[in-house]
C-alpha cells in the first residue's frame, strides 16, 4: 500500500480509538441485511456454494 | 468519468471503534452540504463468513441510511475516494481474507459503481481485487422450463466472476465485491 494511503488508514484507526462506543450514528443498525445478495441466498447449501465460487473468482481475478 | 484519488478525500468526521461506521460531509452541486454515513455490516448467514456489505448515504428521518436517494455531488470522485478509503481501512484492520460487497440496488447506482471500477481499474488493482456478481437461473433438463421455488418464482442464484472490464455498461453486475490484495 502506498505510504500516503497507509498514513491515512492509520489516522482513521487512531480516530476510531478515540470514539465513544456508546454513540450510535445510525439509529437502526442493519442487523438483518436485505441486500440483493442476502435475498438470493436461501439455504446453507446456497451459501456454501456461493462462498466456494467467490473464493475461486477472487483467486482467478488475482492472477 | 469518476476519477478516484485516495490522496484526495473528504475529512472523516466520525469513525466507530470497530471501524464499521464512518461519516463525512460532501458538498452538493447546489452548494449545500450533506452528511454521508458509511456502514459496513457482516452478512447474516453464518456460512458467508468474511463477507460484508457496505451501504452509504445520508440518514433519513428515522436515522437509517437512505441508500436509494439520488444526490448531485460537486465532486463524485472525491466522494467515492473517501468511501474506498474507509472500506480499505476496514479490510486492512479487521481480519485477512475478508471481502466487502456493494449492492447495485438500482440501475443508477449499479451504473455508477460499474463506471467507477472500470475507469479506475489499474489504480484500484494496486490495492484491491474486484469481482462482479450476476444472478442466473438454471434451465431444467426438459429444455423448456427453469428452476423455480415453491411459489413458482424463478430461482435466481448468485454467480461471482472476476470483474470483466470489457463488459458493456448496459450489462451491469448486480453486486460488486472487493478484497484487499495480500
Amino acid at each position: 500500500m502506498k505510504r500516503t494511503i497507509q498514513l491515512k488508514v492509520d489516522r482513521l484507526v487512531a480516530l476510531s480509538k478515540q470514539s465513544d462506543s456508546s454513540v450510535k450514528v445510525v439509529r437502526k443498525e442493519n442487523e438483518v441485511i436485505t441486500d440483493s445478495l442476502s435475498n438470493s441466498i436461501r439455504s446453507k447449501r446456497d451459501a456454501e456454494v456461493f462462498r466456494r465460487e467467490l473464493t475461486s473468482a477472487f483467486k482467478l481475478a488475482k492472477k | 468519468m469518476t476519477k478516484l484519488d485516495l490522496d484526495s478525500t473528504y475529512d472523516i468526521r466520525y469513525v466507530s471503534p470497530d471501524l464499521s461506521t464512518f461519516s463525512f460531509i460532501s458538498i452538493l452541486k447546489n452548494g449545500k452540504q450533506v452528511e454521508l454515513v458509511i456502514q459496513i455490516t457482516k452478512h447474516r448467514d453464518p456460512h458467508l463468513s468474511g463477507v460484508y456489505n457496505l451501504a452509504f448515504g445520508p440518514l433519513d428521518l428515522k436515522g437509517e441510511i437512505d441508500d436509494k436517494v439520488v444526490l448531485k455531488h460537486s465532486d463524485l470522485g472525491k466522494v467515492f475516494s473517501t468511501i474506498m478509503l474507509c472500506a480499505i481501512t476496514f479490510l486492512d484492520n479487521i481480519e485477512p481474507g475478508i471481502s466487502i460487497g456493494i449492492d447495485g440496488s438500482n440501475d443508477v447506482r449499479a451504473y455508477l459503481y460499474h463506471r467507477m471500477f472500470v475507469s479506475n481499474y489499474k489504480k484500484l488493482a494496486e490495492l484491491i481485487t474486484t469481482v462482479g456478481v450476476d444472478w442466473y437461473v438454471r434451465l431444467l433438463r426438459n429444455g423448456t422450463d427453469i428452476e423455480r421455488d415453491a411459489d413458482s418464482y424463478p430461482l435466481f442464484k448468485p454467480r461471482p466472476e472476476p470483474f470483466d472490464l470489457n463488459r458493456a455498461s448496459i450489462d451491469l453486475y448486480r453486486y460488486y465485491m472487493f478484497s484487499l490484495n495480500e
